[in-house]
Protein backbone atom coordinates (compact mmCIF):
# COMPACT_ATOMS: atom_id res chain seq x y z
CA UNK A 1 0.00 0.00 0.00
CA UNK A 2 3.12 2.31 0.21
CA UNK A 3 4.76 3.69 -2.95
CA UNK A 4 7.97 5.59 -2.70
CA UNK A 5 7.44 9.40 -3.39
CA UNK A 6 10.58 9.81 -4.19
CA UNK A 7 11.83 8.94 -7.59
CA UNK A 8 14.70 10.55 -9.62
CA UNK A 9 17.46 9.41 -12.09
CA UNK A 10 20.79 9.59 -10.37
CA UNK A 11 22.13 11.33 -13.57
CA UNK A 12 25.80 13.27 -13.76
CA UNK A 13 25.36 16.25 -15.66
CA UNK A 14 27.89 18.62 -14.75
CA UNK A 15 29.93 20.77 -16.74
CA UNK A 16 33.55 21.00 -17.86
CA UNK A 17 35.58 18.95 -15.62
CA UNK A 18 38.95 20.82 -14.17
CA UNK A 19 41.24 18.93 -15.39
CA UNK A 20 43.45 17.73 -12.07
CA UNK A 21 46.38 16.32 -13.13
CA UNK A 22 48.15 13.53 -11.82
CA UNK A 23 47.30 12.98 -8.61
CA UNK A 24 49.06 11.13 -5.83
CA UNK A 25 45.58 8.73 -5.81
CA UNK A 26 45.37 7.60 -8.99
CA UNK A 27 47.76 5.03 -9.68
CA UNK A 28 48.36 2.48 -12.66
CA UNK A 29 46.84 -1.04 -11.72
CA UNK A 30 49.45 -2.54 -13.39
CA UNK A 31 52.96 -3.06 -12.06
CA UNK A 32 55.54 -0.45 -11.97
CA UNK A 33 53.21 2.27 -11.51
CA UNK A 34 55.68 5.61 -11.44
CA UNK A 35 55.74 4.17 -15.67
CA UNK A 36 54.20 6.75 -17.41
CA UNK A 37 51.20 5.72 -19.28
CA UNK A 38 50.27 3.50 -22.23
CA UNK A 39 47.48 2.47 -24.15
CA UNK A 40 45.62 -0.45 -22.55
CA UNK A 41 46.95 0.69 -18.97
CA UNK A 42 44.30 1.07 -16.30
CA UNK A 43 44.22 2.64 -13.43
CA UNK A 44 42.26 2.88 -9.91
CA UNK A 45 41.34 5.88 -7.99
CA UNK A 46 40.05 5.82 -4.02
CA UNK A 47 37.31 7.98 -2.89
CA UNK A 48 36.51 9.29 0.34
CA UNK A 49 33.13 10.87 1.82
CA UNK A 50 30.97 12.24 4.72
CA UNK A 51 28.06 10.00 5.36
CA UNK A 52 24.88 11.92 5.42
CA UNK A 53 23.57 12.14 9.55
CA UNK A 54 20.32 13.54 8.66
CA UNK A 55 17.69 12.60 5.79
CA UNK A 56 16.23 14.80 3.52
CA UNK A 57 14.15 16.83 5.65
CA UNK A 58 16.36 16.64 8.12
CA UNK A 59 15.07 14.31 10.73
CA UNK A 60 18.11 11.99 12.53
CA UNK A 61 19.17 9.39 9.89
CA UNK A 62 19.04 5.91 11.65
CA UNK A 63 18.76 3.69 9.04
CA UNK A 64 21.64 3.98 6.94
CA UNK A 65 22.25 1.12 5.17
CA UNK A 66 24.86 1.86 2.47
CA UNK A 67 26.65 3.95 -0.85
CA UNK A 68 26.51 3.71 -4.58
CA UNK A 69 28.97 5.02 -6.60
CA UNK A 70 28.72 6.70 -9.56
CA UNK A 71 30.78 7.75 -12.36
CA UNK A 72 31.31 8.56 -16.74
CA UNK A 73 33.61 9.95 -18.47
CA UNK A 74 33.10 13.74 -18.98
CA UNK A 75 31.97 13.30 -22.20
CA UNK A 76 29.95 10.09 -22.07
CA UNK A 77 26.15 11.31 -22.12
CA UNK A 78 24.25 11.73 -19.05
CA UNK A 79 22.51 8.52 -17.62
CA UNK A 80 25.25 6.46 -19.00
CA UNK A 81 27.21 6.46 -15.44
CA UNK A 82 28.41 2.92 -14.03
CA UNK A 83 26.59 1.96 -10.57
CA UNK A 84 28.69 0.63 -8.08
CA UNK A 85 26.61 -1.04 -4.75
CA UNK A 86 28.83 -0.13 -1.45
CA UNK A 87 28.70 -1.27 1.60
CA UNK A 88 28.36 1.46 4.63
CA UNK A 89 31.81 2.48 4.54
CA UNK A 90 32.38 5.88 3.50
CA UNK A 91 35.67 5.04 1.34
CA UNK A 92 36.15 3.19 -1.81
CA UNK A 93 38.41 2.19 -4.52
CA UNK A 94 37.59 1.83 -8.22
CA UNK A 95 40.07 0.17 -10.41
CA UNK A 96 40.30 -0.43 -14.16
CA UNK A 97 39.42 2.44 -15.43
CA UNK A 98 41.29 3.34 -18.63
CA UNK A 99 42.44 6.99 -18.43
CA UNK A 100 40.65 9.52 -18.69
CA UNK A 101 38.50 12.55 -17.26
CA UNK A 102 35.90 10.81 -15.25
CA UNK A 103 32.82 12.69 -12.80
CA UNK A 104 32.15 10.76 -9.55
CA UNK A 105 29.06 11.17 -7.55
CA UNK A 106 28.25 9.19 -4.02
CA UNK A 107 24.36 8.62 -2.83
CA UNK A 108 23.56 7.12 0.41
CA UNK A 109 20.81 4.65 0.70
CA UNK A 110 18.51 3.58 3.91
CA UNK A 111 17.29 0.13 4.76
CA UNK A 112 14.23 0.57 2.85
CA UNK A 113 16.51 1.45 -0.21
CA UNK A 114 15.00 5.21 -0.57
CA UNK A 115 18.24 6.89 -2.25
CA UNK A 116 18.99 10.50 -1.57
CA UNK A 117 19.84 12.26 -4.40
CA UNK A 118 23.53 12.30 -5.30
CA UNK A 119 26.33 14.21 -3.70
CA UNK A 120 28.17 16.88 -5.63
CA UNK A 121 30.01 15.35 -8.55
CA UNK A 122 33.55 15.26 -8.17
CA UNK A 123 35.94 14.91 -11.28
CA UNK A 124 38.44 12.78 -11.80
CA UNK A 125 41.49 12.46 -13.46
CA UNK A 126 42.99 8.77 -14.21
CA UNK A 127 46.26 8.63 -15.63
CA UNK A 128 48.67 10.52 -17.95
CA UNK B 1 -112.58 70.41 83.98
CA UNK B 2 -110.14 72.03 82.04
CA UNK B 3 -108.31 68.41 81.17
CA UNK B 4 -111.97 66.95 80.51
CA UNK B 5 -112.67 69.32 77.95
CA UNK B 6 -109.07 68.62 75.68
CA UNK B 7 -109.63 65.36 76.65
CA UNK B 8 -112.58 65.86 74.40
CA UNK B 9 -111.18 67.52 72.04
CA UNK B 10 -108.89 65.50 71.19
CA UNK B 11 -111.08 62.93 70.64
CA UNK B 12 -113.75 64.66 68.84
CA UNK B 13 -110.40 66.30 66.55
CA UNK B 14 -109.44 61.90 66.26
CA UNK B 15 -112.88 61.23 65.57
CA UNK B 16 -113.35 63.63 62.88
CA UNK B 17 -109.74 63.02 61.32
CA UNK B 18 -110.92 59.14 60.75
CA UNK B 19 -113.93 60.02 59.88
CA UNK B 20 -113.01 63.06 56.98
CA UNK B 21 -110.31 60.50 55.59
CA UNK B 22 -110.86 56.69 55.89
CA UNK B 23 -108.67 55.83 53.16
CA UNK B 24 -105.81 58.45 53.29
CA UNK B 25 -102.27 57.64 52.32
CA UNK B 26 -100.27 56.59 54.93
CA UNK B 27 -97.05 58.35 54.75
CA UNK B 28 -95.19 57.68 57.68
CA UNK B 29 -91.83 58.76 55.71
CA UNK B 30 -89.62 56.89 53.38
CA UNK B 31 -86.91 54.53 55.24
CA UNK B 32 -83.82 56.26 56.32
CA UNK B 33 -79.60 55.33 56.62
CA UNK B 34 -80.61 52.44 54.04
CA UNK B 35 -77.01 50.59 53.93
CA UNK B 36 -76.21 48.01 51.10
CA UNK B 37 -73.23 45.87 51.90
CA UNK B 38 -72.03 43.08 49.49
CA UNK B 39 -71.29 40.00 51.27
CA UNK B 40 -69.18 37.77 48.93
CA UNK B 41 -69.75 37.40 44.91
CA UNK B 42 -73.62 36.26 45.17
CA UNK B 43 -75.26 38.03 48.47
CA UNK B 44 -76.20 41.89 49.26
CA UNK B 45 -76.57 42.64 53.07
CA UNK B 46 -79.33 45.80 53.12
CA UNK B 47 -79.84 47.49 56.15
CA UNK B 48 -82.32 50.31 57.48
CA UNK B 49 -83.67 52.44 60.05
CA UNK B 50 -86.81 50.97 61.52
CA UNK B 51 -90.01 52.86 60.45
CA UNK B 52 -92.60 53.67 63.03
CA UNK B 53 -96.30 52.33 62.63
CA UNK B 54 -94.88 50.28 59.69
CA UNK B 55 -96.23 46.84 59.09
CA UNK B 56 -93.21 45.65 57.06
CA UNK B 57 -91.04 46.45 53.85
CA UNK B 58 -90.77 46.56 50.46
CA UNK B 59 -87.03 45.99 48.83
CA UNK B 60 -86.06 47.06 45.42
CA UNK B 61 -83.39 46.00 43.65
CA UNK B 62 -82.80 48.21 39.92
CA UNK B 63 -86.13 49.30 40.43
CA UNK B 64 -88.09 45.90 40.75
CA UNK B 65 -89.65 44.89 44.29
CA UNK B 66 -87.78 41.66 45.21
CA UNK B 67 -88.75 41.32 48.57
CA UNK B 68 -91.30 41.94 51.48
CA UNK B 69 -89.71 41.80 55.07
CA UNK B 70 -91.49 42.35 58.18
CA UNK B 71 -87.67 43.45 59.62
CA UNK B 72 -85.45 45.81 58.92
CA UNK B 73 -82.77 44.28 57.03
CA UNK B 74 -82.74 41.92 54.50
CA UNK B 75 -80.59 39.62 52.45
CA UNK B 76 -80.50 39.13 48.76
CA UNK B 77 -79.14 36.12 47.74
CA UNK B 78 -78.73 34.64 44.47
CA UNK B 79 -76.99 37.84 42.57
CA UNK B 80 -74.09 37.59 40.27
CA UNK B 81 -70.46 38.33 41.00
CA UNK B 82 -68.77 41.89 40.27
CA UNK B 83 -72.05 43.49 39.62
CA UNK B 84 -73.06 46.75 40.98
CA UNK B 85 -77.32 46.95 42.01
CA UNK B 86 -79.01 49.89 43.16
CA UNK B 87 -81.59 49.02 45.80
CA UNK B 88 -84.11 50.88 47.93
CA UNK B 89 -86.99 49.86 50.32
CA UNK B 90 -90.21 51.78 51.40
CA UNK B 91 -92.31 50.75 54.36
CA UNK B 92 -96.12 49.75 54.06
CA UNK B 93 -98.42 49.09 57.17
CA UNK B 94 -100.85 47.03 57.99
CA UNK B 95 -103.82 48.57 55.53
CA UNK B 96 -100.93 47.49 53.03
CA UNK B 97 -100.42 51.12 52.49
CA UNK B 98 -97.07 52.00 50.98
CA UNK B 99 -94.67 54.88 51.95
CA UNK B 100 -91.71 56.83 49.82
CA UNK B 101 -89.36 54.87 48.60
CA UNK B 102 -85.78 55.40 50.27
CA UNK B 103 -83.03 57.15 48.65
CA UNK B 104 -81.05 54.25 46.62
CA UNK B 105 -78.36 52.89 47.61
CA UNK B 106 -75.75 51.33 45.18
CA UNK B 107 -73.28 48.39 46.26
CA UNK B 108 -70.90 46.30 43.76
CA UNK B 109 -71.07 42.35 44.83
CA UNK B 110 -67.45 40.90 44.74
CA UNK B 111 -65.29 39.61 41.44
CA UNK B 112 -64.94 36.47 41.32
CA UNK B 113 -61.25 35.31 42.32
CA UNK B 114 -59.85 31.98 40.56
CA UNK B 115 -57.61 29.80 41.88
CA UNK B 116 -54.13 30.06 42.42
CA UNK B 117 -51.38 28.85 39.82
CA UNK B 118 -50.60 24.96 40.72
CA UNK B 119 -46.75 25.31 42.31
CA UNK B 120 -43.87 23.06 42.48
CA UNK B 121 -44.83 21.07 39.29
CA UNK B 122 -42.46 18.23 39.01
CA UNK B 123 -42.41 15.88 35.73
CA UNK B 124 -40.52 12.15 36.64
CA UNK B 125 -39.59 9.89 33.85
CA UNK B 126 -40.28 5.86 34.80
CA UNK B 127 -39.99 4.58 31.73
CA UNK B 128 -39.68 4.71 27.88
CA UNK B 129 -43.10 5.83 27.29
CA UNK B 130 -44.75 6.94 30.83
CA UNK B 131 -43.81 10.87 32.41
CA UNK B 132 -45.72 11.17 36.12
CA UNK B 133 -46.30 14.67 37.27
CA UNK B 134 -47.13 16.01 40.71
CA UNK B 135 -47.81 19.33 41.88
CA UNK B 136 -48.79 21.24 44.73
CA UNK B 137 -52.34 21.70 45.26
CA UNK B 138 -53.84 25.08 44.39
CA UNK B 139 -56.67 26.93 46.44
CA UNK B 140 -59.42 29.14 45.59
CA UNK B 141 -62.73 30.95 47.13
CA UNK B 142 -64.79 28.66 44.68
CA UNK B 143 -62.37 25.62 45.61
CA UNK B 144 -61.07 23.67 42.75
CA UNK B 145 -62.54 21.27 40.96
CA UNK B 146 -59.76 20.03 38.45
CA UNK B 147 -56.35 20.62 37.18
CA UNK B 148 -55.72 20.79 33.04
CA UNK B 149 -52.87 19.14 32.15
CA UNK B 150 -50.98 20.24 29.07
CA UNK B 151 -47.94 18.35 27.00
CA UNK B 152 -45.93 20.91 25.02
CA UNK B 153 -49.15 22.98 25.08
CA UNK B 154 -51.31 21.01 24.03
CA UNK B 155 -53.84 19.98 27.02
CA UNK B 156 -54.06 16.03 27.22
CA UNK B 157 -55.81 15.68 30.23
CA UNK B 158 -57.99 16.49 33.45
CA UNK B 159 -57.34 15.24 36.65
CA UNK B 160 -59.29 16.30 39.84
CA UNK B 161 -55.63 14.71 42.21
CA UNK B 162 -52.33 16.94 41.90
CA UNK B 163 -50.92 14.15 39.63
CA UNK B 164 -51.06 12.50 36.44
CA UNK B 165 -49.40 9.91 34.64
CA UNK B 166 -48.71 10.74 31.14
CA UNK B 167 -48.29 7.22 28.73
CA UNK B 168 -48.02 6.22 25.25
CA UNK B 169 -45.18 8.05 25.14
CA UNK B 170 -42.06 8.13 22.70
CA UNK B 171 -38.68 6.67 23.86
CA UNK B 172 -36.22 9.24 24.63
CA UNK B 173 -37.95 12.26 24.03
CA UNK B 174 -38.30 15.45 25.80
CA UNK B 175 -41.80 16.44 26.87
CA UNK B 176 -42.82 19.81 28.80
CA UNK B 177 -45.65 20.25 30.96
CA UNK B 178 -47.58 22.75 32.69
CA UNK B 179 -51.05 22.62 34.80
CA UNK B 180 -53.90 25.27 35.13
CA UNK B 181 -56.38 25.04 38.20
CA UNK B 182 -60.50 24.82 37.27
CA UNK B 183 -62.59 26.14 40.09
CA UNK B 184 -66.51 25.35 40.49
CA UNK B 185 -67.17 28.67 38.62
CA UNK B 186 -65.30 27.43 35.33
CA UNK B 187 -62.70 29.95 36.34
CA UNK B 188 -58.99 28.99 35.49
CA UNK B 189 -55.82 29.76 37.15
CA UNK B 190 -52.69 30.95 35.26
CA UNK B 191 -50.66 28.20 33.80
CA UNK B 192 -47.80 26.87 35.91
CA UNK B 193 -44.00 27.42 35.27
CA UNK B 194 -43.30 24.44 32.97
CA UNK B 195 -41.35 21.17 34.20
CA UNK B 196 -39.95 18.95 31.40
CA UNK B 197 -39.12 15.30 31.82
CA UNK B 198 -37.21 13.11 28.73
CA UNK B 199 -38.82 9.54 28.70
CA UNK B 200 -35.96 6.74 29.34
CA UNK B 201 -34.31 5.11 26.32
CA UNK B 202 -36.03 1.52 25.38
CA UNK B 203 -33.84 -1.40 26.60
CA UNK B 204 -31.79 -2.78 23.78
CA UNK B 205 -29.90 -6.06 22.74
CA UNK B 206 -26.73 -6.76 24.84
CA UNK B 207 -23.66 -5.62 23.53
CA UNK B 208 -21.29 -7.30 21.38
CA UNK B 209 -19.01 -9.94 23.20
CA UNK B 210 -15.08 -10.40 22.64
CA UNK B 211 -14.47 -7.33 21.24
CA UNK B 212 -10.98 -7.89 19.36
CA UNK B 213 -8.18 -5.91 17.75
CA UNK B 214 -7.62 -8.10 14.81
CA UNK B 215 -4.77 -6.07 13.37
CA UNK B 216 -3.52 -2.59 12.93
CA UNK B 217 -2.06 -0.94 10.32
CA UNK B 218 -0.28 2.56 10.32
CA UNK B 219 -3.43 3.79 9.28
CA UNK B 220 -6.04 1.06 9.71
CA UNK B 221 -7.24 -0.89 12.70
CA UNK B 222 -9.57 -3.83 11.81
CA UNK B 223 -11.69 -4.92 14.75
CA UNK B 224 -13.51 -8.32 15.68
CA UNK B 225 -16.22 -9.36 17.85
CA UNK B 226 -19.07 -11.54 18.44
CA UNK B 227 -22.88 -11.55 18.72
CA UNK B 228 -24.20 -11.59 21.76
CA UNK B 229 -25.37 -15.00 23.16
CA UNK B 230 -28.90 -15.79 23.98
CA UNK B 231 -29.82 -12.55 24.46
CA UNK B 232 -33.51 -13.73 22.76
CA UNK B 233 -33.16 -10.05 20.63
CA UNK B 234 -33.33 -9.68 16.36
CA UNK B 235 -29.91 -8.72 16.31
CA UNK B 236 -29.66 -6.61 12.97
CA UNK B 237 -26.09 -5.02 13.27
CA UNK B 238 -23.80 -3.25 15.12
CA UNK B 239 -22.99 0.55 15.56
CA UNK B 240 -18.82 1.45 16.00
CA UNK B 241 -17.50 3.72 17.55
CA UNK B 242 -14.25 5.18 18.17
CA UNK B 243 -13.02 7.73 20.99
CA UNK B 244 -16.78 7.95 21.95
CA UNK B 245 -18.04 8.51 17.95
CA UNK B 246 -19.84 7.20 15.74
CA UNK B 247 -17.90 5.58 12.88
CA UNK B 248 -20.15 3.22 11.69
CA UNK B 249 -22.55 0.17 11.43
CA UNK B 250 -22.01 -3.10 9.89
CA UNK B 251 -24.13 -6.49 9.56
CA UNK B 252 -20.90 -7.81 9.82
CA UNK B 253 -18.89 -8.55 13.46
CA UNK B 254 -15.61 -7.11 11.77
CA UNK B 255 -14.99 -3.60 10.83
CA UNK B 256 -11.91 -2.10 9.56
CA UNK B 257 -11.59 1.42 10.29
CA UNK B 258 -9.30 3.69 7.91
CA UNK B 259 -8.06 6.75 7.42
CA UNK B 260 -6.17 6.80 11.16
CA UNK B 261 -3.27 8.25 12.11
CA UNK B 262 0.01 6.42 12.23
CA UNK B 263 1.70 5.74 15.52
CA UNK B 264 -1.91 6.88 17.70
CA UNK B 265 -4.04 5.00 20.16
CA UNK B 266 -7.70 4.99 19.21
CA UNK B 267 -10.49 3.31 21.56
CA UNK B 268 -12.90 1.62 20.21
CA UNK B 269 -16.28 0.26 21.47
CA UNK B 270 -19.12 -1.17 19.60
CA UNK B 271 -23.05 -2.37 20.40
CA UNK B 272 -25.58 -3.90 19.12
CA UNK B 273 -28.80 -2.82 17.23
CA UNK B 274 -31.98 -5.05 16.82
CA UNK B 275 -34.80 -5.31 14.72
CA UNK B 276 -36.94 -2.24 16.37
CA UNK B 277 -33.72 -0.04 15.41
CA UNK B 278 -33.01 -0.07 19.36
CA UNK B 279 -29.66 0.04 20.18
CA UNK B 280 -28.27 -1.37 23.36
CA UNK B 281 -25.27 -0.53 25.48
CA UNK B 282 -21.71 -0.27 24.94
CA UNK B 283 -19.26 -2.82 24.75
CA UNK B 284 -15.91 -2.48 27.23
CA UNK B 285 -13.58 -0.39 25.12
CA UNK B 286 -10.57 -1.77 23.27
CA UNK B 287 -7.51 0.32 22.12
CA UNK B 288 -5.73 -0.12 18.89
CA UNK B 289 -2.28 1.45 18.17
CA UNK B 290 -1.50 1.82 14.56
CA UNK B 291 1.03 0.58 13.19
CA UNK B 292 4.58 3.11 12.08
CA UNK B 293 4.38 3.72 8.58
CA UNK B 294 7.19 2.85 6.37
CA UNK B 295 9.60 5.33 5.78
CA UNK B 296 9.46 7.42 2.33
CA UNK B 297 11.85 9.87 2.99
CA UNK B 298 15.60 9.20 1.71
CA UNK B 299 18.55 9.90 3.43
CA UNK B 300 20.23 13.63 3.02
CA UNK B 301 22.99 12.90 0.33
CA UNK B 302 26.67 12.34 1.36
CA UNK B 303 28.68 15.14 1.49
CA UNK B 304 32.64 16.01 1.22
CA UNK B 305 33.36 13.72 -1.74
CA UNK B 306 36.99 13.78 -1.96
CA UNK B 307 39.69 11.61 -3.79
CA UNK B 308 42.36 10.16 -1.49
CA UNK B 309 45.47 8.38 -1.98
CA UNK B 310 45.28 4.36 -2.09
Amino acid sequence: MWRRRYTKTNALSLGAVVALGLTAGCAPDGPGNEIPTHPGDTYSVTLEWDAPTTDAVGRPLEDLSGYRLYHRRVDADAGSETMIELGSETRATVSGLPAGDYLFAVTALDTLGNESELSDPLPVQAGQ
Amino acid sequence: MRSVRYTFAALLLLTAGTLAQPHAAFDPGKPKELEATADGPYAVDLDWKRVRGSEGYYVYRDGDRVAETAGSDYRDEGLQPGTTYEYRVSAFDDDGDEGDLSDPVKVTTDALLGPTTPTDLVATAVSPYRIDLEWSPSEGEAGVAFYLVFRDGTEVASETGTSYQDSNLTPETTYEYRVAAVDSNDMESALSEPASATTLAEPGPPPPEGLTVADTWPTQVNLTWNPPAGSGFVITGYNVYREGSFVGFVVATTFTDTGLSPETTYRYAVSTVDDRGVEGEWSDEVSATTGVPPDVIPPASPTGLRQVES
